[in-house]
């Protein structure tokens, strides 16, 4: 298999002194196409700030990136984001659908940014949203649409311009169980049938049906074994 | 991106209202004030233009109507009228003056000709006579109207009571008017003598007017005759250096006003959004797709207000000779391109500084609620 994503002794500090937080120390993962991998552990572990590192949304403090044979630590801020806007999905706990923007708008705008003509984005976005159960919701406003819905949106949004790794942050947390299981069954999809390095951040432990690897976090660094007081695994499924 | 841009802009509809207003308003500022005074100057050489003469002959050195004056002898007609090409010369006193009626005192410019001149009097008589025979004068018919003066009544001019014996249309500016005396009544009043101030010449059917004002030169070298176009142009760029500093000052005012008023409008619907605009830089939103999109939104709101400044401007253009009277105001197209130009800078700085706001902006608010 080919590694997608490479992290390679990679460190994350914010602020400076005393008031300095490593949020990220020396860690160093590689997600394979096709794989879901599931980054688990306690509150404030670092979990999103590695995935913010993945993503290219943050520049590590030491340590580099690699998207597949090319560094991404030393892209500027517009290879960064155009990296972001090809080969990149992210889904996050809040949705973080554009408001102002329906359904297939959303969908349509993030392959607008990468050039795609307006009749093909519409046509891909509806596709898409189609396939996600969504055929009916294609002109509505992200506020009148369910959570499940809304993350389902966001999830095609991720999937339309047919990036090769997938981000996501919590991505379960703030739906109900069925919406949950919906969505969890979209990311392995996307990993399995569709061949794409996912990335999942999350407490949820219904993830770990779909994950190929959990990699778990402790104070910013990779533990080999689930923390030992076991927090993670009897923290409630949902919040 | 345009759909985005447009919906976030016109989220808050009466904030979209309100700047384009705003932007209206310094665009009826600058082009009403410059169409106020391209009216003012247009009706400054009015009496030129329709004169009727193809030259007029002023004292050498002498280019003006306005702010200057002219002395010549009151008998250069038959020499004017030998050079070739000449048909008829016509002597004419110019100046202004205050005339008095009932009580208040108007600017007048008097225009003194022969009772017997073939033209060069008024040209659009309404009521009596458009030439003045001695003890007569031919007045604008909406100073007479404003002041119940009808044929027959009698105003002062320099202490000389002048009959009423014509009104006439197209004659009073902003600030003065223009009024018809007899030549002999304009040497007596100003104690000058037989002079003329200038003549009005016309030129042979089929001659060249450039041609007779060098051969007229030619054979009077004291003088100085221009075709009418040369002397309208002429006096015109003076009625239009008068207000030249003013409409200056006033076009970089309203491009300051416009300016603030896009760029707060543009600048608070942005940050109102941050939120939003750190989404779609984390989606992968490029400094260009985002300047694209302030200056989609900036330019909007700056081309709203130009339009509706200049639907503003066209109403006030036909309103202002009722309100004002003499007034005119001009909408000329070189100064509407100018001023869309201004709105289209405008449009441009205003997309900066949210620009700058959401460069700075950190995507990582996307993982935060
Ligand atoms: N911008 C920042 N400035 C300073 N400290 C930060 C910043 N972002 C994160 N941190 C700190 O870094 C640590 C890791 O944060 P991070 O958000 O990555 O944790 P997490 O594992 O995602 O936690 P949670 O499960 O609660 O989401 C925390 O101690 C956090 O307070
Ligand atoms: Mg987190």
């Amino acid at each position: 298999m080919e590694a997608t994503m490479t992290l390679e002794d990679v460190t994350k500090v914010f602020g400076h002194g005393d008031v300095s937080v490593r949020a990220v120390d020396g860690v160093s993962l590689t997600v394979q196409a096709g794989e879901v991998v599931l980054v688990m552990g306690p509150s404030g572990s670092g979990k999103t700030t590695l995935l913010a590192l993945a993503g290219c949304l943050l520049r590590p403090t030491t340590g580099r990136v690699w998207f597949r044979e090319r560094e991404v630590t030393t892209l500027g801020e517009g290879g960064q984001a155009a990296l972001r806007r090809t080969q990149i999905g992210f889904i996050f706990q809040h949705f973080n659908l554009l408001s102002a923007l329906t359904a297939r708008e959303n969908v349509e705008l993030v392959l607008g940014l990468t050039g795609r003509d307006r009749s093909d984005a519409r046509r891909t976005a509806s596709g898409v949203l189609g396939e996600l159960g969504l055929g009916k919701r294609l002109d509505f406003l992200p506020g009148v649409l369910s959570g499940g819905e809304q993350q389902r949106v966001a999830v095609a949004r991720a999937l339309a311009s047919d990036p090769a790794v997938i981000l996501a942050d919590e991505p379960t947390a703030n739906l109900d169980s069925r919406s949950g299981r919906q969505v969890a069954g979209l990311l392995a999809d996307a990993a399995h049938r569709l061949g794409k390095a996912v990335v999942i951040v999350s407490h949820d432990h219904r993830l770990t049906t779909i994950a190929d690897r959990i990699v778990w976090m402790e104070d910013g660094r990779i533990v080999p074994e689930p923390p030992l007081d076991g927090r993670i695994v009897s923290e409630p499924l949902l919040t | 991106m345009v759909r985005l841009a447009m919906k976030m802009l016109l989220r808050d509809r009466i904030r979209f209202g309100v700047t384009t207003l705003g932007v209206a308003a310094a665009v009826v500022l600058i082009l009403a004030l410059n169409g106020l005074f391209s009216g003012a100057a247009r009706q400054i050489t009015s009496y030129i233009d329709q004169s009727g003469a193809d030259l007029f002959i002023a004292q050498q050195g002498v280019y003006n109507m306005h702010m200057a004056t002219s002395v010549l002898p009151g008998d250069l007609a038959p020499r004017i009228e030998t050079a070739p090409g000449v048909d008829q010369a016509v002597p004419m006193a110019f100046f202004a003056t205050n005339i008095e009626v009932e009580g208040t005192r108007h600017l007048v410019y008097l225009i003194a000709l022969p009772p017997e001149a073939p033209f060069g009097g008024a040209w659009k008589v309404s009521a009596g006579k458009g030439l003045a025979a001695p003890g007569e004068v031919i007045l604008a018919r909406d100073l007479a109207d404003k002041h119940d003066l009808a044929l027959g009544s009698r105003i002062l001019v320099q202490g000389r009571s002048l009959r009423v014996t014509g009104l006439a249309e197209e004659l009073s500016s902003m600030a003065s008017s223009f009024a018809f005396i007899s030549l002999g009544d304009a040497q007596a009043i100003r104690g000058s003598g037989p002079t003329a101030a200038y003549y009005l010449v016309r030129i042979a059917a089929g001659a060249d007017p450039s041609g007779v004002a060098e051969s007229i030169r030619l054979k009077i070298p004291e003088v100085n005759p221009m075709t009418t176009a040369e002397l309208s142009m002429s006096d015109r760029e003076i009625g239009l250096q008068m207000g030249v500093d003013v409409l200056r000052a006033m076009a970089v005012a309203g491009f300051l006003v416009g300016l603030a008023v896009v760029g707060l409008s543009v600048y608070t619907t942005v940050v109102e959004q941050l939120r939003q605009f750190g989404i779609l830089k984390a989606v992968g939103a490029g400094r260009g797709h985002l300047l694209h999109c302030f200056l989609l939104q900036s330019q909007v709101m700056a081309l709203a207000g130009f339009a509706v400044g200049v639907v503003l401007t066209w109403i006030l253009r036909l309103a202002v000779p009722y309100l004002v009277l003499g007034m005119e105001l001009d909408l000329e197209p070189a100064y509407l391109l100018l001023t869309l130009g201004e709105v289209l800078v405008i449009g441009a700085l205003a997309a900066v500084p949210p620009w700058l706001r959401v460069s700075r902006l950190d995507p990582m608010v996307v993982f935060r609620s």
